[in-house]
């Protein structure tokens, strides 16, 4: 888990309660709970089928990933399942209005192994977050493009490189802290791909102008502006395995000759934008 | 997938049960819950396949909903997608029981179909393994075939679930290691968690993540943890879900869970 830095809760972009909870009014419903020992948790809930069984996924959620990972320089994947069920009529003779049952709630967890990362596309993200747990069998927002990698906020990407300035360099749009960078590859319809390059080294510098930029394949739209990154989605997919072109011919279009058109442009995050 | 859910026009479905040998009654199923009897004979009519999709696709999709002044409760909501401007004309024709058939559309069951045909376009599973699809249909498979739960009727009041949920999780461990870095009454604003595949994952906040995911029934759950994490450890903490559309004169407010604290 991780800790944003923020004065205000976020704004909310992708979904809006007060308009979705008109699909289901889910009216009677109560919830006790109590942490009964330094492991265990009881919760009881009171309402119809569709009720209950929705708080069963929303608890399995809540646990699998409101939890410390034992791993600080791994991380860890978490799967919640339903190891007992027990359901019964109190007093079925006079078909009671009430049914009754006990449910016990497990995990399965998975050390994310050194390598495995890098073996999954769209999954470097990983070596952003060590000692993250991530909770699987869970669905996402939808998007586009498979395997795409990790959807963040704009200003929690921010946070975990140490930046907070965006910059349009020439076509390129940069987010660069002192020894890592992301860069925008790709804009598709209100959806962002970031690419995070890195020094190699905590103390040695990265330059808006690394060779590693040349080696991307960037399609931008032309006179994207700025302020758009705040409205849109944000996604992680960078590759430790990307092709290394340094001592490699690199086309003509990438060399570093001087753009006079080149400019810098840039607007700042805050805590608004996560 | 078998519905019961009122389509175009019930009479329409009539008739078409009708033609296929199979009987549809819009009565109150006896009180006394015998599944013989006056039920004997009588089967579930399914929808056609073509018919269900065509009903599925005119789900509308997650949009600002308004309201004109005055209207009733006997009216249909207008997000339900058997009002589309497309059947009107059909349902003007045909006779309705419209208790019957607003019954049905206010049931816990329809409105959680609709909630999860509208959640389908939003959201999706990463990879093969849907663990939340499973724990919630394991739930509801097997209360639903308790007696009490396997129908309902306009005469009598719904049946209730009370359910006790064991979980081996404590949430004040990761809270008091948190805590010098967020108050428990921002952790659900603050947290970012992480959820999905490896190749294909999403950090949200809790609220965030809970509001996408379970948009009806997500507020009480996160007003009970809130509680949870905030009173002393053993103590008990209760949250009664009470939420309502406040229907203004063209927009939507909504009212969270009032929270109430029990020892």
């Amino acid at each position: 888990m991780l800790i944003l830095p923020l004065d205000h809760p976020p704004q909310r972009r992708a979904f809006e309660p007060g308009l979705l909870a008109t699909s289901f009014d889910a009216t009677a419903g109560i919830l006790t709970a109590r942490i009964v020992s330094s492991s265990l948790t009881t919760v009881e809930a009171t309402g119809s089928p569709y009720f209950v069984s929705e708080i069963a996924e929303q608890i399995s959620w809540l646990a699998t990933t409101i939890r410390s990972c034992p791993k600080t320089q791994s991380s860890i994947s978490c799967e919640p399942r339903v190891e007992i069920l027990d359901i019964f009529l109190p007093n079925e003779e006079h078909a009671t209005t009430e049914v009754v049952g006990s449910c016990k709630i497990s995990f399965d967890f998975h050390e994310i192994e050194d390598g495995e990362e890098t073996s999954v596309p769209g999954s470097c993200w990983t070596a952003l977050l060590p000692g993250s747990i991530l909770a699987r069998g869970y669905p996402i927002l939808r998007r586009t493009e498979p395997n795409s990698g990790l959807e963040i906020p704009l200003g929690a990407m921010a946070f975990l490189i140490r930046s907070r300035q965006v910059v349009k360099w020439g076509e390129r749009i940069l987010m660069k802290a002192f020894n890592s960078m992301l860069a925008v590859t790709r804009v598709a319809g209100n959806v962002v791909f970031w690419h995070l390059l890195s020094s190699g080294s905590p103390t040695e510098r990265i330059s808006y102008v690394d060779l590693q930029l040349d080696g991307l394949d960037m399609k931008i739209p032309d006179g994207y502006p700025l302020r758009a990154l705040e409205g849109s989605r944000h996604i992680i997919g960078w590759c430790a395995n990307a092709k290394e072109f340094c001592g490699e011919s690199v086309p003509i279009l990438y060399t570093l000759l001087p753009n006079s058109e080149r400019r810098f442009r840039s607007t700042y995050i805050d805590s608004s934008c996560v | 997938m078998r519905i019961l859910a009122p389509g175009p026009s019930i009479e329409h479905h009539k008739e078409l049960a009708e033609d296929k040998g199979v009987s549809i009654s819009e009565k109150d199923d006896d009180d006394d819950g015998d599944d013989g009897g006056a039920r004997s004979g009588r089967q579930t009519f399914q929808k056609p396949l073509d018919m269900l999709l065509v009903w599925v696709d005119s789900v509308e999709p997650l949009t600002r909903i308004t309201r004109e002044p005055g209207v009733t409760q006997d009216e249909p909501p207008a997000t339900d997608p058997t009002y589309n401007t497309q059947n009107q004309s059909v349902e003007k024709a045909l006779p309705r029981d419209s208790d019957y058939d607003l019954f049905i559309r206010e049931s816990d069951a329809y409105q959680w179909l609709l909630s999860r045909i509208r959640q389908h376009s939003q959201i999706a599973y990463p990879e093969a393994k849907h663990s939340m699809f499973e724990i919630g249909t394991h739930l509801r498979d097997r209360l639903r075939a308790q007696k009490p739960l396997s129908k309902i009727s306009r005469r009598r009041p719904s049946s209730q679930v009370r359910m006790k949920f064991d979980v081996n999780w404590n949430p004040l461990l990761v809270i008091n290691e948190k805590s010098c870095l967020c108050p428990p009454s921002e952790f659900i604003h603050k947290v970012l968690v992480l959820t999905g595949s490896l190749s294909e994952a999403q950090a949200t906040t809790v609220r965030e993540y809970v509001d996408q995911t379970w948009p009806a029934t997500g507020a009480p759950i996160l007003g009970l943890l809130e509680q949870l994490i905030s009173v002393p450890e053993g103590r008990e903490c209760s949250c009664t879900s009470a939420l309502r559309l406040l229907l203004s004169n063209a927009n939507i407010t909504f009212r969270p869970p009032t929270t109430t604290q029990s020892i």
